[in-house]
């Protein structure tokens, strides 16, 4: 039932050219914030929070949700534009976000990632404002044995992202499940692998992971290749003059429409993995990107397609208002940055629970308001840093390569103010410059670091929770007993199809040998 | 003449030195204040951070530069402030997580019994919330239910931190082994799994606890701090351990320094902090954050993080 009343006050309180002003300041700084490596619309936030305690509800909401959602697009434009992801959820972007760069067609995907992003986070808004109450019982149907299959469902999902070498693909799943186990065990909180270095204790985090292996594996590479290839040297007047041109590839009407399958999977995906407590906007952009995979294999998604950078983005974008919903809904904040809006909120006097529906109504519809504003914001200030972006990447290698070894360190530095994660970085930059060497796929070793410890930690959980008992905590409920049989029917369809593509694949090889000795022969 | 001169200046050098100590103490702090947080930007203690940093010029005549060194647990944090001079510009604004990392640690990076506490600037009250019409949805029915060895256990989720709250009281009555404690890395997990009927009773903050106190039962408060008003009108009366008389559970949020700070800027630091805690703005951000200011001054607050650190050796192995 909606209070006409208070939307009018609302209304009222968001169209003014105060609280649009901050929307679009908070935009701005979250863009910049998102394209900073290391530096998190957590972090943003933050340090914004202190600066609201003079400003006015709306004024304030309007700062930290514009901030919010500029900072989850902003990463992207470093993914694309430097193979450098600002932030961990940009990760995903990358594969297909840089190829195209590298192809001159950085342009294209950086606005294929503006308006994937814009379109996603839009549209689960709105599912948000509608449903927020409905969402939130869903979510608390998933408790420790739920989470526990919706991972190792994941994982099955994820297949598709082991590349065309299995055997690579899951060396590369076992690292990431090893670094995954190394700091303190999720459940007892004693220490483990970590080769009694003290400041392993809370294991590795994941912006120097992937600030190392996206973006120092690349740049090393980078170094290798100016080094063994006697390269042209550029001229670099030419190139800064050319920054702030309007030229390059665009994206037109009907290549944005191409990708409505790829931004359905992520607004789906990125809505669902957002209201659920402590997964998180990496996981959408890792699980859309990994079914839009698989769903679409004539695509050919990963070889540098706008349709990869959509899923990704639109996967992680949508993430942005469902993570909202446990804290309106029951005062729960299930992430970092609902944590902070909560608090903003709790400062300008409105405490976030199931009765602000009913004493806050105009903080509520504000917050609407600005969350779908926050969105046409997002769409004008990002072009204009996707512009600049996409013509710095651009630059010739000898000046790219400084900058964003430069912008790697002071972003593993300043993700935590942490010397250690600059060593953590520099270590898988080899890593990752290994794995290029070797083409081993990066992606299942992510998607591993990031769903192992989870489903480690909720199997624990529930087998404590059971005391000890496998059954109970395995088919705790109807939805866990549906969800082992949807990782049983997907291992089985997957494995089966992948071995009929193998078995065409020879036959294929067999043919073509048939043809060549035949060919031989009569010559 | 020159040996007169000579010897003057000496004399003035050596009453200047003498008097040097005095007049910094005096004009203490005389610089910004190295403000470190163990914790990444957004949690509990970054908050009450921001919050007391935004009035910090009006008190110390200084800023306090708010510093995020998060990660192992807040032993990173910590371990920074110990690598920072004693000159008692630096300050560690903490929790008892860091400490606990430390006493579970094999190898910690220092000893949490070496430090300097400034001031407590709050008590936590770990708070036991049951949903309503369960036999132990007051703490006489919680006691009478676990006492029965027919009854299934009982699992109780929380942070680590809050779970010691209800932990050392169900100890006390020697009751530990009839309920299951279900540690998470952040209350929000916590109450998504109780609120969804997946563990029995969840262990949360005081303003967690109001949030919740419409449609649950509130079960007792494991601390020794009464609630203020506020949440006393939401949450009704409520046994705490000292009513109980139990040995309470009370862990604060503190002000750490360096072990080698002198005890003069020691108790000057917690001097300005109670005044700082004292200032309308902080009063008021604070109060809206549902939080409560818990003021204690070095001496109080030094006598009482060992009985904390004792509380949590003690009760620590109930965990593993």
């Amino acid at each position: 039932m909606i209070n006409v009343d208070a939307l009018y006050d609302a209304i009222e309180l968001v169209f003014t050219w105060h609280t649009l002003m901050w929307i679009a300041i908070g935009v701005t700084i979250g863009v910049g914030v998102g394209a900073m490596p290391g530096l998190t619309a957590t972090t943003g936030i933050a340090l914004m929070l202190p600066l609201t305690f003079t400003m006015d509800q709306a004024a304030a909401l309007g700062l930290l949700i514009g901030l919010y959602k500029g900072a989850i697009y902003g990463g992207s434009i470093s993914a694309i534009s430097f193979a450098t992801p600002g932030t961990s959820e940009a990760a995903a972007t990358v594969f297909d976000g840089h190829k195209l760069m590298t192809r001159g067609k950085g342009k294209k995907a950086l606005l294929i990632a503006l308006y994937a992003s814009v379109t996603a986070d839009f549209l689960s808004d709105v599912i948000t404002i509608l449903i927020a109450p409905m969402l939130a019982l869903v979510a608390l149907k998933f408790g420790p044995s739920e989470r526990f299959w919706l991972m190792v469902l994941a994982v099955c999902l994820l297949g598709a992202l082991s590349g065309s070498h299995f055997a690579k693909g899951m060396l590369s799943a076992a690292m990431g499940l090893f670094i995954g186990t190394i700091g303190a065990d999720p459940v007892s909180s004693i220490p483990r692998n970590t080769f009694d270095l003290w400041w392993l204790g809370e294991g590795i985090h994941l912006i120097p992971l992937v600030v190392g292996i996206f973006a120092m594996g690349a740049m090393l590479e980078k170094i290798v290749e100016m080094s063994t290839v006697k390269q042209k040297v550029q001229r670099l007047g030419g190139t800064v003059k050319g920054l702030f041109s309007m030229g390059g590839e665009g994206l037109s009407f009907k290549e944005y429409l191409s990708c409505w399958k790829e931004m359905s999977i992520g607004l789906g995906v990125g809505t669902f993995v957002g209201m659920l407590p402590g997964l998180g906007s990496t996981v959408g952009a890792f699980l859309s990107y990994g079914i839009a995979k698989q769903a679409s294999p004539e695509k050919k998604i990963g070889t540098g397609k706008i349709e990869g950078v959509a899923a990704a983005e639109a996967g992680n974008n949508a993430t942005v208002g469902p993570t909202l919903v446990p804290l309106l809904a029951f005062g729960i904040p299930g992430s970092a940055v609902a944590a902070l809006i909560g608090a903003a909120l709790m400062l300008q006097g409105a405490t976030p629970g199931p009765r602000m529906f009913e004493l806050f109504p105009t903080v509520i519809y504000s917050l609407f308001l600005i969350l779908i504003l926050g969105n046409f914001f997002n769409l004008g200030i990002g072009r204009v840093f996707a512009f600049v972006y996409a013509k710095l990447g651009e630059l010739p290698p000898q000046v790219l390569v400084p900058i964003v070894m430069g912008m790697a360190v002071i972003g593993a530095y300043s993700y935590a103010n942490n010397e250690w994660d600059v060593l953590v970085m520099l270590i898988f930059g080899i890593v990752g410059l290994f794995m290029r060497t070797f083409r081993i796929p990066e992606a299942p070793l992510i998607i591993t670091f990031l769903l192992a410890p989870q489903a480690e930690e909720n199997l624990r959980r529930g087998l404590l929770i059971n005391e000890g008992d496998w059954i109970a905590t395995l088919m705790n409920s109807p939805l866990a007993i549906g969800l082992a049989i949807a990782v049983v029917a997907l291992t089985y369809i997957s494995t089966r199809m992948r071995i009929s593509e193998r078995m065409t694949e020879i036959a294929d090889d067999a043919e073509a040998a048939e043809a060549e000795a035949k060919a031989n022969t009569n010559s | 003449m020159k040996l007169m001169k000579l010897t003057a200046l000496a004399a003035m050098g050596a009453s200047l030195s003498l008097a040097a100590p005095a007049f910094a103490d005096a004009h203490f702090p005389n610089a910004t204040i190295k403000t470190i947080v163990p914790f990444g930007a957004g949690g509990g203690t970054d908050r009450w951070a921001r919050v007391m940093s935004s009035a910090a010029f009006d008190v110390f005549g200084h800023g306090m530069h708010v510093q995020n060194r998060g990660g192992a647990g807040g032993t990173i944090g910590w371990k920074y402030m110990m690598d920072q001079k004693a000159d008692g510009h630096s300050i560690l604004m903490a929790s008892p997580t860091p400490v606990m990392a430390a006493l579970i640690e094999k190898n910690p990076p220092y000893d949490p019994a070496k430090v300097r506490i400034a001031a407590y600037y709050s008590v936590m009250k770990p708070t036991l919330v049951a949903p309503k019409g369960k036999p132990y949805s007051t703490w006489a029915g919680l006691v009478e239910y676990l006492k029965d060895d027919s009854n299934k256990k009982l699992t109780i989720g929380g942070t680590m931190t809050q779970l010691l709250g209800p932990a050392s009281l169900l100890a006390q009555l020697g009751l530990e082994k009839r309920v299951i404690l279900v540690p998470y890395s952040g209350t929000g997990k916590a109450v998504n799994d109780y609120l969804g009927g997946h563990i029995s009773m969840v262990n949360v903050t005081t303003s967690t606890a109001v949030g919740l106190a419409d449609k649950n039962a509130i079960v007792v408060n494991a601390s020794s701090l009464e609630y203020n008003k506020k949440a006393k009108a939401a949450m009704g009366d409520v046994p705490n351990a000292v009513t109980l008389g139990l040995t309470p559970f009370d862990p604060p949020r503190f002000v750490a320094m360096h072990p080698d700070t002198p005890d003069e800027q020691v108790a000057a630091m917690g001097k300005k902090m109670g005044e700082l805690l004292n200032t309308k703005s902080v009063k008021r951000l604070i109060g809206k954050l549902g939080e409560d200011i818990v003021y204690k001054d070095s001496a109080e607050s030094e006598a009482a993080y060992k009985q904390v650190l004792a509380e949590a050796e003690k009760y620590l192995p109930l965990f593993q």
